[in-house]
């Protein structure tokens, strides 16, 4: 479920979910124990539009940092790459169906639900919220945008 | 930084596709930029990584004798054979442009000062098409592999249009004469622009003074061993079924052929009513509705000239009562599928 959306410079982003400095993906834990996945919005803003997904099947054990699927985006196919560990339980169909759901509403627009590795607490803790979120995010904005990737 | 040179000669087209996937593959933080030259021995189709592989008409393949390979970077199916070169850039991801136009500039502009120095007058258009005048002259597209990034491109010396109108997968005949219709008008090789002498060893020359031009003098070598490995690493992946299957990706209604950058054929049905559409410059070059109808007709020509989406075009679409109303169903279908 979708918390209030905080805006920072010029994103919107919902402070009830974790971001991954490395991947610039969203983690939403779920009452079921999953774990959530989707693009956040600089994420999907550097990639261009997303015009095709594919996700490793269900039942895919992924490393933190191994790819759990490919996006094709503005004329580049690269990883998905996983921010926590765990195995691929569900794949959302209708990003799959419609990949433009993902250039439409990064935060709600999820990828996968992943069942946690034992080492996902861990790496959980290293991904940014609550306090001290709206100020990293607008540090990376400002770095995306010193590195070109970003327009002005 | 130096450029380093792998000019693979004449290799099969199984090799001509694991070459550059694997020296992706192998390429490390720090290691040089990799300029890759290769043309294969025999004709192939090409795949794009998220396309399904319906899109082919694979009856015409084995009866045109080729074979069809799936390459991780994007794009939709293309003819390849032995009248084209195949250049490729790779470069570590972090040391390659991270916004896309910038990457392809970097990696394009070259190509285009070689197709330059071969009397081709022609520039980078609309991120990575590379035009003479309004025409294509080599298909390009880019993909992160492991820690590397690559842009791809070809030099096509000739091209049958034909044979790759007839290997699509296409729900009419009348499709498949537009296709080849706007293709020839959009896709040209050398030949076709009065260049038929330029041989794939004026074209290798070319492209390596250019590149070593923009990136350093070139260093020609051989594959490392590593990157020996992940080549025929690769020519086993590429050649297994579930490999060239492709990933799960969901069928959608009608088709779309994207000949070049905001140059496409569509077509789609809805309750009898069909369209067939020829889109340029985000305008109806060409339409054909069929309805058994004679308004269908007339609304044929009137689309033509008409921008695409625009409310003024809906107005005419409905002016047509229950044709223009289905015309406009196929045409959303249509327009919004998949190049």
């Amino acid at each position: 479920m979708r918390g209030t959306l905080i805006e920072v410079d010029g994103f919107a982003l919902d402070p009830g979910l974790l971001y991954d400095p490395d991947t610039h993906l969203w983690v939403q834990p779920q009452d079921s124990g999953l774990l959530r996945v989707g693009f956040d919005p600089l994420g999907r803003e550097t990639s261009g539009d997303v015009v095709a997904l594919s996700f490793v099947a269900v039942g895919t054990a992924v490393d933190r940092g191994a790819s759990f699927g490919d996006v094709e985006a503005a004329k580049l196919v690269g990883p998905l790459t996983a921010p926590v560990s765990g195995t691929v339980e569900a794949h959302n169909d209708a990003v799959l169906q419609d990949p433009m759901l993902v250039n439409l509403d990064p935060l709600g627009a999820w990828l996968v639900d992943l069942r946690p590795a034992p080492q996902a607490a861990a790496e959980l803790a290293r991904l940014r919220t609550g306090e001290g979120l709206a100020d990293w995010f607008s540090a990376e904005v400002k770095r995306f945008r010193e590195q070109g990737m970003l327009a002005e | 930084m130096a450029l380093r040179l792998i000019d693979a000669g004449t290799v099969s087209p199984l090799r001509s596709q694991a070459l550059w996937h694997g020296i992706a593959s192998a390429m490390r933080e720090g290691d040089d930029p990799v300029l890759s030259l290769c043309r294969p021995d025999d004709a192939y189709v090409g795949i794009g990584y998220h396309r399904r592989l319906d899109e082919l008409d694979l009856a015409a393949t084995r009866r045109q004798r080729v074979r069809v390979i799936r390459r991780q970077i994007g794009g939709g199916p293309v003819w390849l054979d032995r009248d084209q070169l195949f250049f490729q850039l790779t470069m570590p991801a972090r040391s390659a442009p991270a916004v896309v136009d910038r990457l392809y500039a970097q990696a394009l502009e070259p190509a285009v000062a070689a197709f330059r120095a071969l009397g081709a007058d022609a520039r980078r258009d609309a991120v990575n098409d590379v035009l003479v005048g309004d025409v294509k002259v080599s298909g390009t597209g880019a993909g992160r592999i492991g820690d590397a990034v690559t842009v791809v491109g070809n030099v096509l010396l000739r091209f049958p249009h034909e044979r790759m109108a007839d290997v699509l997968a296409l729900p009419t005949e009348e499709m498949r004469e537009e296709v080849l219709r706007v293709m020839r008008a959009n896709v040209a090789c050398l030949g076709g622009l009065g260049l038929g002498g330029v041989t794939h060893e004026d074209a290798a020359g070319a492209l390596v003074a250019a590149y070593g031009a923009a990136l350093g003098p070139p260093i020609e070598g051989a594959l490392r061993s590593d990157e020996r490995c992940a080549v025929e690493r690769w020519e086993t992946r590429m050649s297994a079924t579930g490999w060239l299957r492709g990933p799960d990706l969901p069928q959608r209604p009608g088709r779309r052929v994207k000949v070049r950058a905001g140059v496409h054929v569509a077509w789609a049905r809805s309750g009898g009513v069909s369209v067939l559409a020829t889109v340029a410059g985000g305008r109806f070059s060409r339409a054909r509705v069929r309805a058994g109808d004679r308004a269908a007709a007339a609304l044929s020509a009137a689309l033509e000239g008409m921008p695409v989406g625009c409310d003024g075009t809906r107005r005419l679409l409905r002016a047509y009562g229950a044709v223009g109303e289905r015309a406009e169903q196929a045409l959303d279908v249509a327009l919004t599928g998949r190049d």
